[in-house]
Order: C-alpha cells, then sequence, then structure tokens
C-alpha cells in the first residue's frame, strides 16, 4: 500500500486529537474537494508525532472560524514538513540493524512465508543483516506488528523504515473516541531503488565474505547448517560474515542505541543577560522550563491527579504578567508549556514504560474538553 | 559549572536559557531551555572539556527529575 505524499503536511504539536478531528470535520466541509486526514507518524523511528496531511495547503484553504478558527495558532508549527516528503520519496532505509530485530523479523517473515526457506546472515561488527530467500525477495509477504516497521533492499540487506505510518482511526460520523490504532505499511516493503550497497559504495566501504546462512526454522546454532535444505545458494558477490548465536539485546546494548541518538553541542557563548529586553526572555524562558520541568515531574512520579496538576499550573501561568507579555511574538502561552511537557514525555517514552504511561495520561488530559474545563483567560495570540 | 540565568548560544546557534543545574553521581548536569522554542528543552551532562551532551537515558532522567522536585520543595 502507497501512502499518499500530499503538497502539504503539518505537524500538530498543540492540540488533541479531538480538536484535530473537529478541525478537519470542519476543513472538508467548507472545502469538499480537499484531501484531509490525521495520522500518527513516526518518524526515524523515534516518538509518534501527530500529522496533518492535506492535498492543498491549509493556507489556501476556506478554513473555520470561531471555536476552530485559530486551529493553525494550535496546531503548532503548522508549516509543511518538507524534510518527511523528502524523506518519504527518497531513500529511507536505515541499515543498521541490531541482531534481535534481524532475528525477529526473520521469525516473522518465516511464519508469513511457510513454504518459503528463508535464511539470515548478521555482521556484528558493522551491525547490517541479511536475507536470503528461496523465492524472489520481492515475492515475500511482510508481517506487521512489531517488526513490521523493516523492509529489504533488492539484495536482502535489512533495515529500518526511516518513517512509518501508524493510522490512527477517526470516526467522524460517531461522538465517541475511536483510539485504536492500527498498523498499516507505509508503501512497499521491497525497495527495488534503495541499496544496501550503492550507499555503502558511496562510503567507500567493503563488505567482507558471506559465510554460513542460516537456514533452520527456529534454531540458531551457528554450528547447525541444513547443508541438505535445498535452497539457493547466497550469490558470490554478497558477502556478510555470519557471527555467532543470536542474543536479546542487553541493557547494554539498548544503552548504546540511546547515546546514538544523543545531541552534542560545543558552548559557543556564555552571557549573562545585559539589558531589560534580555533579561525579560531569559527571565521568560526560565520561568518556563520551570513550569515544563515541574509539570513533567508532578505527572510522571504521579503524586497528584494530573486535572490538579494541569490545574495549579494555568492559574501560575495566569500570574505572569512578565510572561505574557514577553511571548506575545512566539505564540499563545498554555500551547507553548504543553507542547514543551508533552515533547519533554514523548521523548523519553521510547525505552521507559513509565514515560509512556506519563505521555499517555498527559496527552488525554490536555485534549479541547479539559481545556475548556480547566478554564483560565488564556489571551491566545497565534503565531 | 553552569548556573541558574545565565544564557548560552551553542553550536546549533541557538539561545538556550540555563533553567536547573544539578550533579548526580559526581556529574553535573542542567536543564536548558531554548529561548525561542519552548518545546525544545534537554538535560544535558556537562563537562569543561567535553561541552554539552544531552541525556536520552530514562533512568537518569528520572534521577534528575526527582532531585529537581526535591530542590523545589526545599525552596
Amino acid at each position: 500500500m502507497n501512502i499518499e505524499i500530499t503538497n502539504a503536511t503539518y505537524k500538530v504539536t498543540g492540540a488533541g486529537i479531538d480538536y484535530v478531528k473537529g478541525f478537519i470535520s470542519e476543513v472538508k466541509r467548507l472545502n469538499p474537494n480537499v484531501n484531509i486526514s490525521a495520522k500518527w507518524i513516526v518518524r526515524n523511528y523515534k516518538q509518534e508525532q501527530l500529522t496533518i496531511i492535506s492535498s492543498t495547503p491549509l493556507e489556501e484553504l476556506t478554513l473555520p472560524e470561531g471555536y476552530y478558527g485559530n486551529a493553525l495558532g494550535r496546531i503548532m508549527f503548522a508549516e509543511p514538513m518538507t524534510e518527511f516528503e523528502e524523506n518519504m520519496n527518497g531513500d529511507f532505509l536505515n541499515f543498521n540493524i541490531s541482531e534481535s530485530h534481524l532475528v525477529g523479523f526473520v521469525n516473522d517473515l518465516r511464519e508469513v512465508n511457510p513454504n518459503v526457506e528463508i535464511g539470515y546472515g548478521y555482521d556484528k561488527e558493522k551491525g547490517i543483516g541479511k536475507i536470503v530467500s528461496s523465492i524472489p525477495l520481492e515475492k515475500l509477504n511482510f508481517p506487521n506488528g512489531y517488526h513490521g516497521g523493516i523492509g529489504i533492499d533488492k539484495d536482502g540487506y535489512v533495515g529500518f523504515l526511516k518513517d512509518r505510518v501508524i493510522d490512527y482511526k477517526i470516526n467522524y460520523e460517531s461522538d465517541s473516541m475511536d483510539s485504536s490504532k492500527q498498523f498499516i505499511e507505509v508503501t512497499q516493503r521491497y525497495f527495488g531503488n534503495v541499496s544496501y550497497e550503492q550507499q555503502k559504495k558511496k562510503e567507500n566501504a567493503t563488505i567482507d565474505e558471506f559465510g554460513q546462512i542460516n537456514r533452520e526454522g527456529n534454531t540458531y546454532d551457528n554450528q547447525v547448517v541444513a547443508e541438505d535444505v535445498p535452497i539457493f545458494e547466497p550469490p558470490e558477490e554478497t558477502n556478510v560474515v555470519v557471527d555467532s548465536q543470536p542474543t536479546k539485546m542487553t541493557p547494554e546494548e539498548e544503552l548504546v542505541e540511546i547515546a546514538r541518538e544523543n545531541r552534542r553541542f560545543i558552548i559557543v557563548q556564555k552571557e549573562r543577560a545585559m539589558n531589560d529586553a534580555q533579561r525579560d526572555r531569559n527571565r521568560a524562558a526560565i520561568m518556563a522550563g520551570l513550569w515544563i520541568l515541574g509539570t513533567v515531574a508532578a505527572i510522571y512520579f504521579n503524586d497528584q491527579e494530573i486535572n490538579t496538576v494541569l490545574q495549579n499550573g494555568l492559574n501560575s501561568i495566569y500570574s505572569w504578567e512578565a510572561l505574557g507579555q514577553c511571548l506575545h511574538e512566539l505564540g499563545p502561552l498554555t500551547t507553548l508549556l504543553f507542547a514543551g511537557t508533552g515533547r519533554f514525555l514523548a521523548k523519553f517514552s521510547k525505552y521507559s514504560r513509565k514515560f509512556i504511561k506519563a505521555r499517555d495520561a498527559f496527552n488525554a488530559a490536555i485534549t479541547l474538553e479539559n481545556d475548556q474545563t480547566l478554564g483560565g483567560n488564556e489571551d491566545a495570540k497565534s503565531r | 559549572m553552569l548556573n541558574q540565568g545565565e544564557i548560552l548560544t551553542l553550536s546549533d546557534n541557538r539561545k538556550y536559557s540555563v533553567v536547573f543545574t544539578t550533579k548526580y553521581k559526581n556529574i553535573d548536569y542542567v536543564y536548558l531551555i531554548d529561548q525561542d522554542d519552548y518545546t525544545n528543552t534537554m538535560f544535558c551532562k556537562y563537562d569543561n572539556n567535553n561541552g554539552l551532551e544531552e541525556v536520552s537515558d530514562p533512568n537518569i532522567i528520572e534521577a534528575l527529575l526527582k532531585l529537581f522536585a526535591q530542590s523545589q520543595s526545599n525552596n
């Protein structure tokens, strides 16, 4: 199945799913010919991002007034996600894969291709894996679920899809929120135009000899090679060293993977605020940071009911006159702070169930209905 | 060591305010917020030689959140 790539995609960070649903319904009503939907998108295998995809840039459409009138303000950073579109249309396989992922993928592949002999090899040093199959690779069925985010190039090298889409079921006819998520294929899982070898050639890398191939069903003992299994031999130019017995990812390996994602910075300049404008801006940022961190801590450690946390937070916001003055340029204050809090929680939810729980509780609480329940006199000024 | 209130221009050409600083297992940590984008915040490990490295380990983040919560209740 191919994902529909349109002209405009918008990252939603300031509004909940109910608000987005309502906004989309109104846009469709006012613009019957537009094709617009919302999806959860996992970008670069990181946290899900609620995204609006429209066949026409939103700014060119007739937009609703009133309740959804400031929707583009709430759809924080409402700007086309060209990077996402480029990724989807270009090379979008990340060929670094852990052995545990590869083995899991091979297991799933064997399940959905029961009459096919499938083998694999893994180079631990390079972190690359490759499969071989008794049928042409492009004819393999691909699994969904956890290992559904993996694809293969024309030679069988295995990689992660850089972007995948989880189709969030949005039921426009019903008032009830259908929270089921259904994983769908982003596009064909076999990528004839994406090649590990071409990538490596660009990097001037060499590929080692392809040694033993594991051909067994469920045993991965490298000593056992089913010589009598009649599957085709790998082509001689395919050279990946098969290593030892596959293992689950250890906590250390997981931390290594986490560390790869860490950004590193050099401090170019360190200074103190030198004038009133700088002082105001700095103070506003610090207070926003304290608010975000305090809210995250309160939600994460679960020592208060979440609506109480958010209500107390909102009350403190409205008393910050300096913040209000400074933030006119940046946008609606509550939207900014909620977005900051949401992003903090989402960032760490990849490796932590506690953060997943906190993130989900927060996301559920900040839907538009809750904003109205919590109340406040937000002086919302959109960007 | 960095201090709350300082403004850092980092190698991504963005200005960050130092919101909170602490020490955990003998390592200095800071919490920074982008002055122009409040969704861009991070805990970073800091030392004079290696600069700043963003922290993604959720166990360390939990410990730093605890230290933050304690510091707020002490104020």
